[in-house]
């Protein structure tokens, strides 16, 4: 079980305990559907009752409404450079560098500085999730890495909702 | 020598453009263009597909306004079906299509306009941006995000998604609304209402220091278009078309979707790949016209909601006759959104909303089918032909924003011409010479979509900018 990282004394924290889900990811783009599939089977699981699941092509601003009052938020995508399957867990620290170039793709990091701008409140927690992509060719299937690696995805976010508290 | 400035990408749009401005010896400007440098070949490559599968393949146009291609897609399978879809469907498309307009709005005011509006032309482009205006003003970084949401939430309510929802199919709807669900959409209206209120306030206290740039962005008199009732209240998604003049007059009128398709052509420039719909009996460039929320309040006598038409009122009074200006677009998208959360509160006071019948059937009854809606850019319509299996042989979509097109690239001559003297510019020229292109709010992923024989020409120009080599096509 991974353990979650303690959150700094000072960062203002929302009195609820939401656990929110955003996958990324774009269901007629070969393994780019990961998310979307990781979504689906989350709002299917008993273990994950309590979690808000939101399913979007890419990260934009009023996304931020959604974060706001979160304890823990897990951003869940594919990724690009790691092997095809690899589950790969990194916290997110809300930053605005490098410099967005779009408002309706932002990377996790800028959506959470932009949460904490707007509402003066910082989600207690935050992570991406990611599973390394063999291919984004058009299609409606994922490879058999990326569907292979779904359970160990799970079982992952299982250990950070289940300890979020 | 002469020297051409060039403006790429064209920032806070929907789309990739650019715009270039021919200076002449003296540094005076001669010409400039808007160009739109995005393909993407629905209109081909939705050739061979069943017709009832062309509503959501259509809505993949765009991510912003998918709606408005559902709508004017299911009505145009609708045509070939000769069916006419229950009253409930016909109200539940109805909330669809104004909850898309007011996020689209939100989106075009408070991230890609307010950063002009609320810190200034000349301001630090590093901070011209929603991240700027919410460090600067953050309750309304926090009502446009809200507003974006609000639209948001009900596409997903009805619609399954966000973005790219289903739902809309040619007959209808798939289901009815629940009880449930309408309490949860009036649950959000009395949030949605301050925060456009907000957002009014805020652009009527600033728009008085921007009498400049009202005065030479896109101001000029036009022919406007756009949908409106018997009543001459404003309508988004059924109703009939009225062409104005300049002057207020009436053109034409009762133009539904198989005579637009008869009085409406298209012509096509050498340098965009977005085409410009002209009214035929005056030909082109001269039955060019507007469309969107200055055209369609121009045209419109009512909005038919009280708050918005105590809004109307006072845009009327801002000129005699049709209010020119394009600036003016982005008080009109505030007024819109007022009306969108009005009607979409009274038409779920229809006791027949959650009506269970929503849905009509039927096949092939025609070879061809127009249908149309109001976007929030203006005019969508989606023309369609099909074989007696059903199967599309031709498709064309004429967009909103290539209705102002035309408008478009006058404007930003206008602009141009008004601040490049002497050949000599700075970033805030730039960008008001961008913000020109802005008030219309444009879609440009929408507006292009023809894949054909396509004119290409490549230049290969030295530092100097002289001409080393080039090809064509």
């Amino acid at each position: 079980m991974r353990v979650l990282p303690s959150i700094e004394a000072g960062e203002l924290l929302p009195p609820s305990a939401r656990k929110v889900l955003i996958a990324c990811g774009n269901t007629l783009r070969g393994d780019d559907a990961i998310g979307p599939l990781i979504a689906e089977a989350v709002e299917r699981g008993a273990a994950f009752a309590d979690v808000d699941v939101i399913v979007v092509p890419q990260l934009t601003a009023e996304l931020a409404a959604d974060l706001r009052g979160a304890r823990t938020v897990v951003f869940v995508d594919a990724a690009v450079g790691t092997p095809p399957g690899e589950v790969a867990m990194l916290v997110v620290e809300p930053s605005l560098e490098p410099p967005q170039a779009f408002s309706h793709q932002l990377s996790p990091a800028a959506l959470l500085a932009l949460t904490a701008e707007i509402y003066q409140l910082l989600p207690g927690h935050a992570f991406t999730v990611t599973v390394g992509a063999a291919s984004f060719a058009l299609g409606d299937s994922v490879s058999e890495p990326i569907r292979a690696a779904l359970p160990e995805a799970l079982t992952l976010l299982r250990d950070i909702f289940g300890q979020a508290q | 020598m002469s020297q051409t400035i060039t403006i790429d990408p064209v920032t806070r749009l929907e789309g990739h453009g650019k715009i270039t401005i021919q200076l002449d010896e003296q540094g005076e400007v001669q010409t400039a263009h808007f160009h739109v440098t995005q393909v993407r070949g629905f209109e081909r490559f939705a050739q061979g597909r069943p017709f009832y599968e062309m509503p959501s393949l259509m809505a993949r146009v765009c991510g912003i306004c998918p709606v408005s291609h559902l709508i004017a897609s299911a009505k145009a399978c609708e045509a070939v079906m000769s069916v006419r879809i229950p009253h409930t469907a016909a109200q539940l498309r109805h909330i669809l299509n104004l909850a898309q307009m007011v996020q689209s709005h939100a989106l075009s005011f408070f991230y890609l306009a307010s950063p002009d509006l609320l810190l200034g032309m000349d301001s630090d482009p590093k901070m011209r941006h929603i991240f700027g205006v919410v460090a600067a003003r953050p309750e309304l970084g926090r009502a446009g995000v809200a507003l974006r949401r609000f639209g948001q939430q009900i596409i997903e309510l009805l619609g399954g998604k966000r973005i790219h929802p289903g739902w809309v199919i040619p007959g209808g709807v798939t289901e009815p609304l629940s009880a449930t669900k309408r309490e949860q959409i009036l649950k959000m209206i009395p949030e949605a209402h301050d925060n456009v209120k907000l957002a009014l306030t805020a652009y009527k206290q600033i728009a008085d220091s921007f009498q400049p740039e009202i005065a030479v962005f896109a101001n000029f008199p036009s022919l406007y278009m756009g949908l409106v009732n018997e009543d001459d209240s404003i309508e988004f998604t059924d109703g009939a078309l009225r062409l104005i003049d300049a002057r207020g007059g009436i053109v034409d009128e009762g133009i539904n979707a198989t005579r637009f398709t008869e009085v409406i052509g298209e012509a096509v420039e050498p340098y965009s790949y977005t085409k410009f719909p002209y009214y035929k009996p005056l030909g082109y460039p001269d039955g060019s016209y507007r469309v969107g929320p200055l055209a369609r309040l121009n045209i419109a006598q009512s909005m038919g909601t009280p708050l918005a038409d105590r809004e109307l009122s006072s845009f009327k009074k801002l000129t005699d006759g049709p209010v020119e200006g394009s600036f003016h677009y982005h008080h009109a998208r505030l007024i819109e959104m007022i009306y969108g959360i009005e009607k979409i509160e009274r038409i779920l006071a229809d006791p027949l909303i959650l009506d269970a019948h929503v849905r009509a059937a039927a096949g092939v009854n025609r070879f061809e089918g127009a249908g149309m809606a109001e976007a929030p850019r203006g005019t969508l319509v989606h023309h369609y032909k099909v074989d007696e299996n059903g199967l599309i042989t031709w498709a064309n979509l004429v967009i909103a924003t290539g209705q102002n097109n035309h408008a478009m690239n006058q404007g930003v001559l206008q602009a141009a011409r008004h601040y490049v003297h002497d050949g000599k510019f700075t970033e805030g020229i730039l960008n008001r010479i961008e913000a020109v292109v802005r008030t219309f709010d444009p879609c440009l992923s929408c507006s292009t979509h023809a894949l054909g024989q396509m004119p290409l020409s490549v230049e290969l120009r030295s530092a100097a900018n002289e001409m080393l080599a080039e090809a064509h096509r």
